[in-house]
């Protein structure tokens, strides 16, 4: 089974960045609102009511897609603002609400069951009995794949399951069983899953330290690097931390997933949908990584075996690049 | 053919050279423009809580506080000693006219070190999101105000832009020449 197309599914954190990422070449876009109920609640990022119908409607005037990310697990007792959001979404003519929470796609499955559900990242469906539970019981139809998976992997999930897939293209590298990750929970009291925020930009500090500089989550120092050295992420997962009198990088290294290169295996996996990270980034990175792909993607539509590998090292994490999963080499 | 960008070359020899005073009168019109092209701007950053936010041209004698808050909005010219803040952005003068402009990605740049934050980060994140929104364009902003004679005026930042860059590049030939 081969897409005959590969749709390309872009990020925006604000109204100006959904209408770089159209001019830039998006299929689709994907954004949230400024709340808990999506996992990017930084604070001046995401999009309100009106922001969010007239994005809708800019997209639509040049036939594009808007996906509503409504992909945080609602708080015991507290889910009235995550079925808030699915009612807006809908009343906004979202083309498609992504969701990882079961409570929360079964208020969508039963109050707006004509809105297309996508299954975030964030419910780490890896497997095909997980996809076939969600779309036997909540009619999904189209699932994110954790960044986890071989292309052998992802192409014999498709195989299986003959359901949608969106895989990650480019940005973090994100080999942590996605949507069960509490580590920055643990330094700041609030939870990536629940609140939206992995390593909250209020309880992280960098304080110059002699020649250094250090980064600090709450009381947690992640990392200290030299003047001139790239610096990563202020994630618990990107932290630098010394064992055995030895300082490393014990979880992941400060490098980007740039799977460019490798299109026509992804193409030739079965796989639907692209998907761009960095919702939290400027509309300059969202223009320049969704120019680039529009590129890659219409030089393979022309059958064209050109090389893109390069193209933005410059504004992926560290500096660095990889393929990630999709190449394992540890396993 | 005007520019449609503020030259940065030419902003940071005028902006070394200018007395605080007619600096500051000068960004209150800046400020004026802004208001009138960016209302949500403003009404975003009245939106976020309270911050004075330090602004360091590493490559200007010049120190900026940006405060937001009950007072409402306001830039002003600080002298170049410490003082309290929320939080403190550095880096090249050109980097800042990117970022504020939306040319440069506020990550990419403070990950290869181009630009430096200390403080609440929370604050930087804030500003940096909350002027990402928009689409600002200081030139625009700055000669918008003068109606037709706006075109004419961009016209002339190109004339003294260029000179400015001949005048330089003679100068640097001159050096050259003095050392060999």
């Amino acid at each position: 089974m081969t897409a005959p197309y590969l749709e390309l599914v872009c990020p925006a954190g604000t109204p100006a960045s959904l209408r770089a990422a159209i001019d830039a070449g998006a299929d689709t876009i994907y954004c949230g609102y400024r709340d808990c109920t999506n996992a990017r609640n930084y604070p001046g990022l995401n999009f309100d009511q009106d922001e969010m119908i007239e994005g809708v409607r800019y997209a639509h005037e040049r036939g594009r897609k808007v996906l509503i990310a409504i992909n945080t697990f609602p708080r015991a007792g507290d889910e009235k603002p995550w079925h808030q959001a699915i009612d807006n979404a809908a009343a906004a003519k979202a083309d498609a609400i992504i969701m990882a929470d079961i409570g929360v796609l079964d208020y969508a499955t039963k109050h707006h069951p004509s809105v297309r559900r996508h299954l975030s990242v964030q419910a780490s469906a890896a497997n095909a009995l997980s996809i076939a539970f969600y779309r036997e019981r909540f009619d999904v139809k189209r699932v994110v794949l954790p960044r986890v998976l071989s292309i052998e992997d992802v192409a014999a999930l498709i195989k299986q399951t003959k359901m949608e897939t969106e895989v990650f293209a480019f940005g973090s590298v994100g080999p942590m069983s996605e949507g069960r990750c509490f580590l920055s929970s643990y330094m700041t009291g609030l939870s990536p899953t629940s609140e939206g925020v992995c390593a909250p930009a209020s309880h992280v500090a960098y304080k110059e330290c002699g020649d250094c500089m250090k980064s600090c989550l709450g009381d947690v120092t992640l990392n200290q690097f030299a003047k001139d050295e790239p610096a990563p992420y202020p994630t618990p997962c990107k932290g630098r931390y010394v064992t055995q009198g030895q300082a490393s990088y014990l979880f992941e290294e400060p490098i980007g997933l740039n799977a460019i290169d490798i299109l026509p295996q992804l193409k030739a996996a079965g796989v639907t949908a692209l998907k761009i990270e960095g919702r939290q980034r400027s509309k300059a990175y969202v223009a320049q990584v969704v120019g680039a792909f529009r590129k890659a993607l219409d030089a393979l539509a022309q059958g064209s075996t050109e090389s893109f590998a390069g193209d933005l090292k410059s504004i992926a994490e560290g500096g660095r690049e990889t393929f990630g999963a999709y190449k394992k080499g540890w396993r | 053919m005007p520019p449609d960008r503020l030259p940065s070359p030419l902003a940071r020899a005028a902006l070394r050279m200018m007395p605080v005073a007619m600096l500051q009168r000068m960004i209150e019109v800046l400020m004026c423009g802004m208001r009138r092209e960016h209302p949500k701007l403003f009404q975003n950053l009245l939106r976020l809580n309270p911050a004075v936010v330090r602004i360091e041209p590493t490559d200007l004698p010049h120190r900026f506080i940006l405060a937001y808050g009950k007072d409402g909005v306001s830039l002003t010219v600080v002298p170049n000693a410490p003082q309290p803040c929320s939080a403190c952005i550095k880096g090249k003068l050109e980097a800042l006219l990117d970022l504020l402009e939306g040319r440069s990605d506020g990550d990419t740049l403070f990950f290869s070190r181009g630009i430096e934050i200390t403080g609440d980060t929370g604050v930087v994140v804030a500003l940096r999101n909350t002027i990402d929104r928009e689409e600002i364009n200081l030139l625009d902003d700055a000669t918008g105000w003068l109606g037709p004679f706006a075109f004419p005026a961009r016209r002339a930042i190109v004339l003294v832009d260029r000179l400015a860059l001949r005048v330089r590049s003679r100068v640097e030939e001159i050096c050259e020449e003095s050392r060999r």
